[in-house]
């Protein structure tokens, strides 16, 4: 679907023609309504060394977007920068930070064509009403909080059947989300905020299965809800879903032994005794971090969260995963109705953790190998 | 030809002729206007397909669309009649503009161009009986010319943004202001001296006057950039605030640069953690957004009746004093800094910043009336206040 234009009321497709380098502009005609000439004009300097075919560009959106949000896309397990990260409306600006960079120049240059000319299919786009201009900018058919993430095909050679939706939870936890046909203007969640010009993305564990589940529950739910409550019940899930997992391979690995020990009722016994411990959700989520992650999450912003939630409330505070957040969790499934709506400031800094440490659990999570079953536990 | 309507348009206040003409009595005065209008854009070469439609289709006898035409003369009497139009038409050929039908009227011209070379005198004799029907806006000014061209929308290329603004303010480019040049983009080169300023960022500052908006102009805000206009011109007053506005920008250009012309942010005390907006007060203060900022400032201050008028800002200019430029010029880079990396728009956050300045340095009920340096950041407080 090409990009389309209002006029007097009615939509009409733009048929692009070629990019003019004289007018600095991508011409664009409209024979329904008799408009020979439309520009989509360039603003930054042209680099041309490029080629659209290739990059990648995926349209994504964030809330609460900068025009100077613009970052360099590096894959953390390479340690090699695969592309560039930045606002639409950057193209179209020449007062941010890189106007001037000749490495962000060529990717901006090869995005504004690749966006006319590969148009993405079922994404929101705007329709800017003309009247008596001929000039568009591009970012008119964007909202303000659309960002194109590009990527260069040859950076990512390197790297087994490269595939963008493996990196999801790295975006959503700094708040960037695939641009789908909703509204991105109703976005809620912003996620934390880089520090550095670089975005760091990991691929999602290789253990994970649920994947289709996990990223619409991110991109179609958590990204545009905005109460707090409900955002910690649907990162839960995703938190729920991973202790499943674990509760599975340690019943496996039960079985295992099971078969192994059959002759000896004894350890048979002792084995059987595990089963009822399996279930324990606390003791998988203190699995979930001592056994099922390849490197430990920074916990200490989403500790500090729950503990001052649980310490308004009159709960112990804990040390461990299994027990802060196991007793926030507790306390809103089963003590709802003790819950004071004036708290929420409170609760809200548990959702706005949670969400980036959910993040991190997915990239980290590896299950155990059966044969290295521990009977430390 | 044969005028066989008129109509008397209230809205532009002028008389429209409807008129019957052939193509060849077109032609006879059509020819000579052709390069007239400098508001119309030239031939356009990319829409070759459609118009050489067209000129099969007229072969054919189809009926074209309504030319339009102004004349800018007025008409001698308040009732006019339709017998005397092309009396007056002929008497007023050098006043006489197309606005729309510029393409057509090129097409025509070839379509007899080709028949003459082709030597086909009889499908040239039957062009140039073709009846066209025309529509003549007579007494119409230059404000009206363009309103009625920017609100024509059937068959007309339309303009950019840019030319529009140029077209609307074009008048005001030659209008001679002592000491001061200002250059415009056709000249292919910029304002580089102190009394050299850009015209395209002296319009976007007087524009934010007219309008009390430092942002830049939007699409739909061109027609309301007119009736602005216009009330100026009703009043005459249109050159002399224009003039009166870039007098004082510059009385305060020249001003700062008393104190501050040999002033720059040097590579030595330069912040490494900051990309500067300028490392000299002219390299600030003569960008659209300073330009803006002032321009909107002046408006709003105006209107809430904090200043009289520019000839009391001329005063409180010469009253100006500044103790530290190099401290001005980080304030301001730094104030701008943070602006860059937190507004949504960088260039609309800009020119509000200045806009807070301005208000800040000439209001007598400000804290920092006249003072720069501490108003240089306390506009960064006031901008964060109002938009975080």
């Amino acid at each position: 679907m090409p990009f389309q234009v209002e006029y007097m009321g009615s939509a009409y497709p733009l048929i692009r023609e070629s990019f003019d380098r004289e007018k600095r502009s991508y011409i664009c005609s409209c024979q329904e309504i008799e408009l020979n000439s439309i520009e989509i004009p360039y603003s930054l300097r042209i680099d041309e060394t490029y080629n659209t075919e290739d990059f990648i560009v995926f349209p994504f959106v964030k809330k609460d977007l900068n025009e100077n949000d613009i970052f360099q896309v590096f894959e953390k397990t390479k340690n090699i920068r695969i592309g560039w990260c930045f606002p639409i409306q950057a193209i179209d600006s020449m007062e941010h930070t890189y106007a001037d960079d000749d490495h962000f120049l060529k990717y901006a240059f090869v995005t504004f064509k690749s966006l006319i000319e590969n148009v993405p299919t079922n994404i929101y786009l705007r329709k800017p009403i003309i009247e008596n201009d001929v000039s568009i900018n591009i970012s008119q058919f964007f909202t303000e909080n659309t960002v194109a993430i590009v990527i260069s095909k040859a950076t990512v050679n390197d790297i087994e059947s490269f595939s963008i939706t493996d990196y999801l939870p790295s975006f959503f936890s700094h708040g960037y989300f695939p641009l789908s046909n909703r509204n991105p203007e109703l976005l809620t969640f912003d996620g934390i905020k880089l520090k550095s010009k670089k975005l760091f993305i990991k691929p999602i564990s290789n253990s994970i299965n649920n994947r289709e589940f996990i990223f619409s529950i991110f991109k179609d739910v958590i990204a545009y809800e905005a109460n707090a409550i409900l955002l910690f019940f649907y990162l839960y899930q995703i938190i729920e879903l991973l202790i499943q997992v674990i509760f599975q391979n340690e019943q496996s690995k039960i079985i295992h032994e099971l078969s192994i020990c059959f002759n000896n009722p004894t350890k048979t016994k002792e084995i059987l005794e595990k089963v009822d411990q399996n279930t324990s959700e606390k003791r998988r989520l203190n699995l979930l971090m001592t056994h099922y992650i390849d490197s430990s999450p920074d916990q200490r912003d989403i500790k500090s969260a729950c503990n001052e939630f649980l310490k308004e409330f009159g709960l112990n505070e804990g040390q461990m995963l299994s027990e802060y957040l196991y007793r926030v969790r507790n306390f809103i499934f089963h003590q709802y109705s003790d819950f004071q709506a004036e708290k929420i400031i409170i609760f809200k800094k548990i959702a706005y953790h949670l969400a980036p440490f959910t993040c991190e659990l997915l990239n980290s999570f590896n299950i155990q190998n059966i044969e290295n079953a521990s009977n430390e536990n | 030809m044969r005028a066989v309507s008129l109509l008397k348009d209230t809205r532009i206040n002028s008389t429209n002729f409807l008129v019957e003409l052939t193509i060849g009595e077109y032609l006879n005065f059509a020819e000579q206007i052709l390069d007239r209008n400098e508001y119309q854009r030239k031939r356009v070469s990319s829409s070759k397909t459609i118009y050489s439609l067209l000129k099969a289709d007229i072969q054919k006898g189809c009926i074209m669309p309504p030319l339009v035409l102004a004349i800018s003369s007025e008409l001698s009497h308040s009732e006019p009649n339709l017998e005397e139009f092309e009396s007056f038409l002929r008497d007023n050929l050098d006043k006489l503009l197309i606005l729309d039908g510029l393409q057509r009227t090129y097409t025509i011209i070839d379509l007899r161009d080709e028949l003459r070379l082709k030597r086909d005198d009889d499908e040239l004799r039957k062009l140039l009986s073709y009846i066209l029907r025309a529509e003549f806006y007579v007494g119409l000014n230059k404000l009206g010319i363009l309103y009625r061209m920017l609100t024509l929308n059937t068959g007309q290329t339309p303009m950019s943004l840019r030319q529009q603004i140029e077209i609307l303010y074009l008048d005001y480019s030659s209008i001679p202001i002592d000491g001061i040049e200002l250059v415009r983009e056709t000249e292919g080169r910029r304002a580089i001296g102190l009394s050299q300023y850009n015209f395209r960022d002296i319009v976007e500052g007087f524009n934010s006057y007219l309008e009390r908006n430092e942002f830049p102009i939007e699409r739909a805000n061109i027609l309301e950039n007119i009736k602005s206009l216009e009330k100026l011109s009703i009043e005459n007053q249109g050159s002399d605030i224009f003039k009166d506005y870039v007098t004082v920008y510059h009385k305060f250009i020249l001003k700062l640069n008393e104190y501050c012309s040999d002033t720059e942010i040097s590579d030595e005390n330069q912040n490494e953690k900051i990309s500067y907006f300028g490392k000299t007060i002219n390299q600030v203060f003569k960008k659209p957004q300073a330009m803006s900022g002032f321009g909107a400032a002046i408006g709003k201050m105006k209107d809430f009746q904090l200043i009289e008028g520019f000839d009391s800002l001329l005063q409180l200019i010469n009253q100006m004093e500044i103790q530290d430029g190099i401290g001005l010029l980080e304030n301001i880079n730094n104030s701008l800094d943070w602006i860059k990396n937190n507004s949504k728009k960088i260039g609309n956050a800009q020119r509000s910043y200045f806009q807070y300045f301005f208000r800040e340095i000439f209001n007598r009920e400000n804290e920092y009336f006249l003072k720069l340096e501490e108003a240089s950041e306390s506009a960064l407080r006031k901008y964060q206040s109002q938009n975080i």
